[in-house]
């Protein structure tokens, strides 16, 4: 369904020149997957997102490279005005900021898409079963977005994406800006539309209780790079990569020492050439200068010494 | 002898709320009805509820930045009204959620900073702290520092806002939310700072936070708030793990 092979962006910046955001990255998510992406922030989480539908002015980009196919199509080379047709129909996406998504002075009926509908099909009960399905009112749709609470413009969206049937659904931390409440709703209506209505998911967040809560498969992303992946309980139990590990002790849980990660994100003004976990990590080598592979069965892992368990698995 | 604490003593706040084209029907909300809690030197004290429950405006009440319509804000048996708000800052620190918008983006970290202890050695003559312990209690390197706030990262920002309040070295500090707009990681990170500061300088903190588990793992005391008003206060495990209240059993639902 998406694949990523390679997938660098480099962005332009006004003091540093380059910010390497993402380094080769090479994912695959199949059809009906549901997926977490996890990471500190500046990790590449949503650069990965918006790169996937390519949403970035040509100014912001220094380089680019790798290849993206969605449904077999090429991505990263292709014409605006064919992106069109991915953008919201095939791939639509969720955004984390509801104020900031949505146009102040336009009526929520102007701003959510109409979709295709066949002439047959009365546009007003489509719309109507779908407000259903996501739980609002049809009052909404005459209202201004200033007018609605946070949690409501997240299900307009999701109405959204479910107008223009869409096949996946990238959630960039669509959440973060809720209350826990209200959080739960929302993320409970997630993991409902998905069942029903049979999508691939991609669950972008920092918050990693709910990527476990979620998501069937996981991807850790760390400095632009992809460290970890598989499924998402096997990550969660026994994690391989020493960032994992540490990442997974900072998750607040009750009678329980927190314990956050020393050293702070690794600056991605400069191209590394050791492994880029190699300033925090724990257990690093003399060997653990080179850059490390990423390899792998089922999990794959970016790490010269990943947790023993793995070794003995793959006889390494 | 009065004894020391900062107590909240049946604090009421109505907010006038202008509807209308011509914002002219003025409808009354109450956000804070009959408020009252205690913060005791070296506790921790966590006031957890939804949005608009009215968890900031309670923290603002306490930091002198709004009055209240009624009840009184007493700091060590007197009441905050009386204190000069200079003097204020040594008693009472507030930290506020977005860390950007609280910080001078004009003025350097270490000039922030450096205010802010010339401030504290004006008023009470001595110095309790200065740059070096400051940045190395809040971990902030030679780079932070020179930086403007704007060009250091959320987690680093949100720290020197810490740091800033920290270095007037109030006896009680109010934490606003101060780590939901931070990952994972970052938000261990000042939570451990924290922790240190609550054991090593015996100061008292009021967390306000719409996360139980966070609350659960940080405070010694919960105050849970609805629509203004404490449905229920105690020690941290017994409200977490047995509930007397239908509001609190439902925002321990919500933890995922």
């Amino acid at each position: 369904m998406i694949e990523a092979r390679n997938f660098s962006i480099t962005y332009r910046h006004r003091v540093f020149k380059k910010i390497y955001a993402l380094n080769n990255v090479t994912l695959k998510i199949e059809e009906g997957d549901v997926v977490g992406i996890a990471g500190e922030s500046g990790c590449g989480k949503s650069t990965f997102a918006r790169g996937i539908l390519k949403l970035f002015n040509s100014w912001q980009i220094y380089s680019m490279g790798g290849e993206v196919f969605v449904d077999g199509q090429e991505i990263l080379k292709e014409k605006e005005a064919r992106l069109s047709q991915i953008r919201g129909k095939k791939v639509a996406m969720i955004f984390q900021h509801p104020y900031l998504s949505f146009n102040p002075v336009l009526k929520i009926k102007k701003q959510i898409p109409a979709g295709e509908f066949s002439p047959l099909q009365n546009k007003g009960e489509i719309l109507s079963q779908i407000l259903e399905k996501v739980g609002l009112e049809e009052r909404v749709l005459e209202l201004y977005p200033h007018q609605l609470s946070g949690g409501m413009l997240q299900r307009v969206q999701i109405a959204g994406a479910l107008l223009l049937k869409a096949k996946v659904l990238i959630a960039d931390e669509p959440t973060s800006s809720l209350d826990a409440i209200t959080q739960k709703k929302i993320i409970n209506l997630l993991k409902k539309i998905v069942e029903t209505e049979n999508l691939t998911l991609i669950f972008i967040s920092h918050n990693l209780r709910l990527i476990r809560y979620l998501t069937k498969k996981t991807f850790i992303f760390y400095g632009g790079f992809l460290v970890e992946e598989g499924p998402t309980d096997e990550v969660f139990e026994n994690p391989l990569h020493p960032y994992t590990k540490a990442l997974l002790k900072c998750i607040p849980e009750p009678h329980k020492k927190i314990e956050p990660i020393p050293g702070d994100p690794p600056d991605l003004s400069q191209k590394t050439s050791k492994c880029p976990f190699f300033e925090r990590c724990y257990k690093r080598e003399s060997i653990c200068e080179k850059f490390p592979p990423y390899r792998g069965e089922r999990r794959k892992v970016l790490c010269f010494y990943p947790e023993a368990k793995y070794r003995i698995e793959n006889n390494k | 002898m009065t004894e020391k604490m900062l107590e909240v003593k049946n604090v009421s706040k109505v907010y006038f709320v202008e509807k209308g084209i011509f914002l002219k029907k003025v409808q009354p909300k109450h956000v804070l009805k009959n408020v009252s809690l205690k913060l005791c030197p070296g506790e921790i004290v966590a006031l957890v509820g939804e949005s608009g429950s009215g968890k900031s405006t309670l923290a603002k009440i306490i930091a002198k930045l709004e009055k209240p319509d009624s009840g009184e804000v007493i700091i060590d048996g007197i009441n905050a009204q009386n204190f000069p708000s200079r003097v204020y800052g040594t008693k009472v620190g507030i930290v506020f959620q977005n860390p950007l918008t609280s910080l001078n983006p004009k003025l350097k970290v270490k000039t922030i900073l450096n205010e802010v202890i010339a401030l504290r050695k004006k008023i009470s003559g001595d110095v309790l702290f200065d740059l070096k312990t400051i940045a190395e209690i809040f971990s902030l390197d030679e780079k932070v520092l020179n930086a403007f706030p704007s060009q250091i990262s959320g987690g680093q920002a949100q720290r020197v806002a810490i740091a800033r309040s920290y270095a007037m070295f109030p006896n009680y500090l109010i934490l606003d939310e101060v780590t939901s707009s931070l990952d994972v990681s970052t938000s261990a990170k000042i939570v451990k700072i924290f922790q240190n500061l609550n054991r090593e300088f015996k100061t008292a903190m009021l967390f306000i936070t719409h996360d139980l588990i966070l609350a659960g793992l940080i405070a010694n005391k919960i105050f849970v708030l609805k629509d203004g008003e404490i449905v229920e206060e105690g020690d941290t495990f017994k409200v977490l793990n047995f509930p007397q209240n239908n509001y609190t059993q439902y925002l321990k639902e919500a933890i995922i």
